[in-house]
Parts: C-alpha cells; sequence; structure tokens
C-alpha cells in the first residue's frame, strides 16, 4: 500500500499549495468562489493526509518490513499498542503527525469558526495552508514514511526508551499543544491581512490557545513522569534542551493567555499579543526543530537528519513575516487607552507577561547558546541546571508571589487602602505559615522556605476569592450558598478556571520545591544481606530474580524495605535486556507513600560478578504533588475552556448587528 | 489485487479534485463573485460595539468588585461615574457613526435589520437604565 500512501501525501502536498495561492489570490482579489475552493482544498487536505497515516499505521500492524521506515522502528516481537505508537517514533513519522494534526486543526477551526470571522477567514486558510506546506513538503522531499526497500524477515524494534506508556500519550499531546498554536497564529496573521484588527480574532482563537496550552502543560507532565519511571535518574526535569523545547512555547502562550484578558477588558496590548502569539507559534516550530533535527545530544533526541536547514528556514520566513505584518499594521493596532495605575489588575497581567517572556527567552538563550558556539568557534559550550536554576528562582518566585496578588486587586486602579485591606488574609497566613514551617527546621533552606510562604500566600488569596465571590453573588439574590458558589463559576468560567490552574501552580511548585530542596539519596554496594539507610527507610539487599517479558529479559535485585525499623514489604530494581533491539534499560523500583507524602527510590546502577549490587536510593519528598498538580491543571483547564452560553448569546448579537449592517 | 491500490489512488485524485472545483461546478456564471470585503466604515463598526460591550462589561465587573470588597466607597463612586460616562460615550458613537443613517433607510425597506434595529434600540434604553 505505499503507493496510496506516497500518492495521498503527493495529493496532500498539491492541496495545500493550492489553498495557499489560489487562497492568498482570492483573498487579495475578494473572489468567493476561489476562496471557498481554497477552503474546500484545506478541508481535503485532512482527509488525505488522514488517508496517508491510515496507511502507515496499516503497515506498522501488518508488519509490512518492506516499508523502510515500518522495519527501521518495530518488530514482530513488539506489543501491539507499541507497535502503534511507532508511528511518530522517528522523523518520518512524527513529521506526519504534525501534518496530520495542523491539517486537521485547520479544517477544525475553519469550520467551527466561518460565521464569528467570515471576513478574515478568506485569509486566514491561506496563512494556515501556508504552514501546512512546509510539513507536506519535508515528508515528500526529505523524509518520507512511504520508503520502500526488499522486507527483511524481521524489523530493527522499537528505540526502548519509547516503550513506555507514557511515550504512548507524550507525543501526541506534544504536537497537539505544539500545533494548536499554529491556529491562533494563523487567525492573528489573517487579522492583520484584512484589516480586521477587532476583537474577534481574539475570541476565535482563546479556546484553541486554551486546548493547545492545556495539550503542552499536559505533555510537559507526562514526559516528566516518563523521565521520572524511565529514565532512571531519580529526577523528573533535567533542564534537558527537548524539555526546554515545549516549556519556551507553553510560558509564551501563557503569557498570552494572561494579556489577551487586557485587550478584552481594556483595548489595550494588541501589539503585544500578535507578537507573544507569533513568538509562541515560532517557539512551537524551534521544539520541534530541536527535537527532530539531530542538532543536540538528548535522552529526547529521536533523530539525527538533515532536516534542520529546512527547519531554520521555515522559522525565519515566519518570524520575518509575522514582523513585517505587525509593523505594517501598527496604526489599526495601537489603543487609545492607558494603564490608569501601577497598582492595578492589567499592571499585574503586564508584570507577569514580562516575567514569563523574560523566562522564556532566558531558557531559548541557554539552548541555543551552546549551539551558536558550535556554530561560530566550533566547539560547544554547556549550559547546565546551575543557570536555569538561577533564572527559575529570578523569575518563578517573583511569579509565584503576582500569581497571589494579581486575582486580588480590581481593574483599573485600586487605592493602597484597599489593597491593604484585601491582601490582610493571604499575608497573615503566609506569615504564620513561614514561621512555623522555621520551627519545623525548612529554614536550611532559603528559596524553599519562601516558596513554601508565597504558595500559602497564593492559596490563601485563591480561597479568598472564591468566599468573596460567592459571598458577593449570594448578597444579590436569594441562592444557597452552594447555588451562589455554582453560579459564581458558572458566570465566570475563565476567572474561576483560571484560579483552579492557580492551584496547580502551587502545587507544583510545592512538589517541585520539596523533591529538590529537602530530597535525600544514599548510595552503596550490596552483598546479599547488607543494608543501606537513606532518611527514615532502611533497604536490605535479598538476592537476584529474574523473569521472561514479551520481548524482554528481566533482571531484577530484590530489596527488604524497613520504615522506622519496621518492615514494610519488598521492592525489586533492576535493568531489563531488550531482544531484537539488543539495548538495555534501567528498570527502578519507586514506592510512593501517599500518607508521608513521599516516594522511596530505587537505581540498581551496577550488577558485579561477586554478587553485590550499585544500588541508589533516594527519598523525594511530596514528588506525588507534581502529578497531582496535572489533574488539577487539567480540571481547571476543562473548566476555563467550557463554553460559557451567556458570552456567546453576546457575540451573537453583536455579529447579528454587524452583518445586518453588512446586509445594507 | 494489483490494480486495486492504483484505482484507490486514481479515485482519491478524481474525488479530491471535485471537491476543490466544487464552487466552480455548482455555480458556472454567478451574477456577483465579489466577497465580503467591505468598507473602512464596516471595518470600524465591531470596534464600536466592542467599545459598547466593553464599557457595560466594566461597569458590572466594576460592581462586582465592590461587593467582594476589593474598592472602598469613595473610590467605588468615582470611578463608576466615570466608567458610566465611557459607556454612554461608547453608545452616541455608534448612534452616530455614519453608517446609521444607512441602517435606518435599511431597516424600512427589509424586516430583519429593523428588528435588529429595534434591539439596539432597546438595547440602548436598558443600557441607560442600567447604568
Amino acid at each position: 500500500m505505499a503507493t496510496l500512501g506516497q500518492v495521498a501525501l503527493l495529493v496532500t502536498l498539491a492541496l495545500v499549495v493550492y489553498a495557499t495561492l489560489a487562497g492568498g489570490y482570492a483573498a487579495w482579489r475578494d473572489r468567493s468562489r476561489l476562496a471557498e475552493s481554497a477552503r474546500n482544498a484545506l478541508l481535503a487536505a485532512f482527509a488525505t493526509t488522514a488517508i496517508a497515516s491510515s496507511v502507515l499505521v496499516a503497515g506498522f500492524v501488518r508488519h509490512d518490513f518492506g516499508l523502510t521506515y515500518v522495519a527501521e522502528h518495530s518488530s514482530r516481537e513488539l506489543p501491539l499498542t507499541y507497535t502503534v505508537a511507532a508511528f511518530w517514533s522517528g522523523q518520518a513519522g512524527s513529521l506526519l503527525l504534525w501534518l496530520l494534526v495542523l491539517t486537521g486543526m485547520s479544517a477544525a477551526a475553519v469550520l467551527l469558526n466561518r460565521r464569528l470571522i467570515r471576513d478574515t477567514l478568506p485569509w486566514t486558510v491561506p496563512v494556515l495552508a501556508g504552514i501546512a506546506c512546509f510539513f507536506a513538503l519535508v515528508p515528500v522531499v526529505v523524509s518520507s514514511p512511504f520508503d520502500t526497500h526488499p522486507a527483511p524477515p524481521n524489523g530493527d524494534g522499537l528505540n526502548v526508551s519509547l516503550q513506555n506508556p507514557y511515550m504512548m500519550l507524550h507525543p501526541p499531546m506534544l504536537y497537539l499543544g505544539y500545533v494548536g498554536l499554529s491556529v491562533p497564529f494563523a487567525f492573528a496573521m489573517a487579522a492583520l491581512l484584512s484589516g480586521r484588527t477587532d476583537e474577534r480574532w481574539v475570541i476565535a482563537t482563546r479556546r484553541w490557545t486554551l486546548a493547545s496550552w492545556t495539550f503542552l502543560g499536559v505533555a510537559i507532565l507526562l514526559g516528566a513522569k516518563w523521565a521520572y519511571e524511565t529514565v532512571g535518574w531519580g529526577g523528573y526535569y533535567a533542564w534537558d534542551p527537548v524539555e526546554n523545547a515545549a516549556l519556551m512555547p507553553w510560558l509564551a502562550a501563557t503569557a498570552f493567555l494572561h494579556s489577551v484578558m487586557v485587550q478584552e477588558k481594556k483595548g489595550m496590548l494588541r501589539v503585544w499579543n500578535v507578537t507573544l502569539v507569533a513568538l509562541a507559534f515560532a517557539l512551537s516550530l524551534f521544539g520541534t526543530f530541536l527535537t527532530r533535527s539531530g542538532v543536540i545530544n538528548s535522552v529526547h533526541s529521536f533523530a539525527q537528519s538533515s532536516i534542520g536547514a529546512w527547519f531554520l528556514g521555515f522559522i525565519a520566513v515566519v518570524v520575518a513575516f509575522s514582523t513585517v505584518l505587525v509593523l505594517a499594521r501598527l496604526s489599526l493596532l495601537r489603543s487609545p487607552a492607558r494603564l490608569e495605575s501601577l497598582a492595578s489588575r492589567e499592571a499585574a497581567f503586564l508584570y507577569n507577561n514580562l516575567l514569563l517572556v523574560a523566562f522564556a527567552l532566558t531558557i531559548l538563550w541557554g539552548v541555543a547558546f551552546p549551539l551558536l558556539s558550535e556554530a561560530v568557534r566550533g566547539f560547544p559550550v554547556t549550559v547546565g541546571p546551575p543557570y536555569y536554576n538561577f533564572f527559575l528562582r529570578a523569575f518563578g518566585l517573583p511569579l509565584l508571589l503576582l500569581m497571589g496578588v494579581g486575582p486580588l486587586i480590581a481593574w483599573r486602579r485600586t487605592s493602597l487602602r484597599s489593597f491593604v485591606r484585601t491582601l490582610l488574609w493571604p499575608v497573615t497566613a503566609a506569615i504564620l505559615a513561614g514561621g512555623l514551617l522555621v520551627a519545623a527546621g525548612a529554614g536550611s533552606s532559603t528559596t524553599g522556605l519562601i516558596a513554601y510562604t508565597f504558595s500559602v500566600f497564593v492559596l490563601v488569596g485563591i480561597a479568598h476569592e472564591f468566599v468573596r465571590g460567592t459571598r458577593a453573588r449570594k448578597s444579590v439574590g436569594e441562592e444557597t450558598w452552594v447555588g451562589a458558589f455554582c453560579s459564581l463559576v458558572g458566570r465566570n468560567r475563565r476567572r474561576y478556571g483560571g484560579y483552579i490552574v492557580h492551584a496547580a501552580i502551587v502545587l507544583l511548585a510545592i512538589g517541585v520545591t520539596a523533591s529538590s530542596v529537602y530530597g535525600t539519596s544514599a548510595t552503596g554496594r550490596l552483598q546479599p544481606g547488607e543494608a543501606i539507610a537513606v532518611g527514615s527507610y532502611s533497604l536490605r539487599y535479598v538476592g537476584l530474580s529474574e523473569r521472561r517479558g514479551d520481548n524482554h529479559d528481566e533482571l531484577r535485585a530484590r530489596f527488604a524495605v524497613y520504615h522506622d525499623g519496621e518492615p514494610t514489604g519488598e521492592v525489586s530494581a533492576g535493568k531489563n535486556r531488550y531482544h531484537v533491539e539488543a539495548f538495555f534499560s534501567n528498570a527502578v523500583a519507586i514506592r510512593t507513600d501517599w500518607l508521608r507524602a513521599e516516594d522511596l527510590f530505587v537505581i540498581t546502577d551496577q550488577f558485579n560478578r561477586d554478587g553485590s549490587v550499585d544500588t541508589t536510593a533516594l527519598v523525594n519528598p511530596l514528588v506525588g504533588l507534581i502529578w497531582i498538580a496535572g489533574a488539577v491543571f487539567l480540571v481547571g483547564s476543562l473548566v476555563a475552556m467550557w463554553p460559557d452560553a451567556r458570552e456567546q448569546r453576546r457575540l451573537a448579537r453583536r455579529l447579528s448587528q454587524v452583518e445586518a449592517l453588512a446586509r445594507a | 489485487m494489483e490494480l486495486l491500490e492504483p484505482a484507490l489512488a486514481g479515485l482519491l485524485v478524481a474525488t479530491t479534485v471535485a471537491f476543490v472545483a466544487r464552487p466552480f461546478l455548482r455555480d458556472p456564471r454567478p451574477a456577483s463573485d465579489a466577497g465580503r470585503g467591505g468598507s473602512d466604515a464596516d471595518r470600524a463598526r465591531p470596534d464600536l460595539l466592542e467599545d459598547l460591550d466593553r464599557a457595560i462589561a466594566a461597569v458590572k465587573e466594576l460592581d462586582f468588585d465592590y461587593r467582594a470588597g476589593k474598592l472602598a466607597e469613595a473610590e467605588y463612586r468615582e470611578m463608576r461615574g466615570r466608567l458610566r460616562h465611557e459607556a454612554a460615550a461608547a453608545f452616541a458613537r455608534l448612534e452616530s457613526e455614519p453608517l446609521a443613517g444607512r441602517r435606518v433607510r435599511t431597516a424600512r425597506r427589509s424586516r430583519e435589520p429593523a428588528r435588529d434595529d429595534t434591539r439596539a434600540r432597546q438595547r440602548g434604553k436598558r443600557l441607560r437604565r442600567s447604568i
């Protein structure tokens, strides 16, 4: 079926090229039939990409090793779930996945918003199709998943790092996040091209941006969970360039989600918002470039290839195109509204934006500097965790504080008296918590103490906001407290969904701080019967065990676990040897104690000939909060994304007025 | 089976071409092929509606902030007065924009825009009462 796949890909390329050129001409010359035809081409491109993707998935499931890509990334022994996930394990497949998600999202965005942005839609189609041109061209010209060769009896197998349940979800989530950012970018550029820079492009893209941002956030956390359980060094985030590649667009999108509220409420920051959208999209392309070009050595960088130059060229085109367009439309984007006070909600959003963008650019510099150094001076310079940790403290702690202050102050301005009164409860709680933490011995780390104190401040501030809001709603109606609370959240889902997300970020901050500042570890070479102590735990090496899995052999060292001298069961850590791939991977032991909110993490670094094992044991406090934060983050995002009937009625009313006038 | 794959590929190409050409096949000689490009005044209209919606929302937001205890009585009264003035000004701008006369004339000819116009007038009255 390789021919069908190749034809489907070629047809996709032809369709998106047509949609770009014909759509651009139709928008420029105001031709309705040609614009509709270009839109149809974009919709059809999704169908043809889906056919190409189905052919590739069928190739994997049928073990069609005549397809080079299938032979290089799967084997007959590979379990079915990983066989399907092998689709995106290599460069050609992951680019096809990019294209599939992009054309799918483009089709959905164009269809769902056809009424709201009817007059900018003719420009949206060629911009989206233009992006798709690049992602259709690369699999056709540079790296095709449908190349064939004489079929070997078995494939090479799948990279063992990817044989993990989290890796089945992480890449699609990441791509949904990366690709999703192309929708707000296309709508913003279309608004600039058409000269319709009013609020509609913001409304049309709000949920797309929120969804992409949520996917990216969840993908980052899934990647962290994978690293924690699979890579086996005891941590979950190592400031690896590919990890940073996802964090940068997420930070830029976070800034946009905040600043766009200022545009909606006050009509300000229009230039800043289109710039942020372009920045987030360019960073998502840069992230794909880092992952797929092979320019960096990383545990996550699964490809070594020649597409780097193509990506850099495309990123340069995107940056140049959006910069020229923003500059050309500056007069339309200028707003008469001004910041009224430095102590207002919009000012807090502005500070938060500056910190988020500064942090994203700092990370970008850390990622790009070794590449630039190698290109200019001939040797790479490593930018390690101390650099990133310094800036995480420098920007992260003020951001945490602002997350608590921002929601408490009013729009436009707040007097000093009101400000002090509003902050009374959160500040009192934070000071009390700080005192208690010092008394409990948490003062050993100043950063930890500040982060915890700020976290309490934010959490109490959020709780206070819910209480005050519920009281305010109850004061205007005859609702019960529960009714007032539900109506409060229901009537302003974005705000209160946002507060839930803030609570998730606080949980994340507590988890990250505790596990990186207050963790303990111990290393030792253990003979059977010997023990190692770590924190309040003790591990006694019992002996070895072996087991044969579907496609690998398992070798495990068994340890009896004692907590405060009391036996609490057994854990096993060791190595897996994969048959086809001829590769060893770590299999760590993690015992989560939810009561004490800590993980006992055991790594067997080496099995020695004398029967001993080199063992590392860590106690990671509160690390479970990071995964709980992921669930809370998802709930908050869903609340914020949920359609608001009142807002939709308001928009429908406004649109009907605009359309009535257009008909006149 | 050897012919199946080329046949499927051919079908794919033919279906796609037909779908893309559909607007031209459906209406080969339209009376007008002009799209929805508009004048500068048309472009200004959503901005004015946006200003009005924003001003009304700002008054509601201020009321909520006051009830939630984020504002003192004096600053609430002062800001509310100013926001009411802004909302009224936004409404006046919308009413006096150059296309208003055209809308009224159209309202006489067409029933639906007339309903929109009536709605807008009713909304204006409600707005004046509420702020």
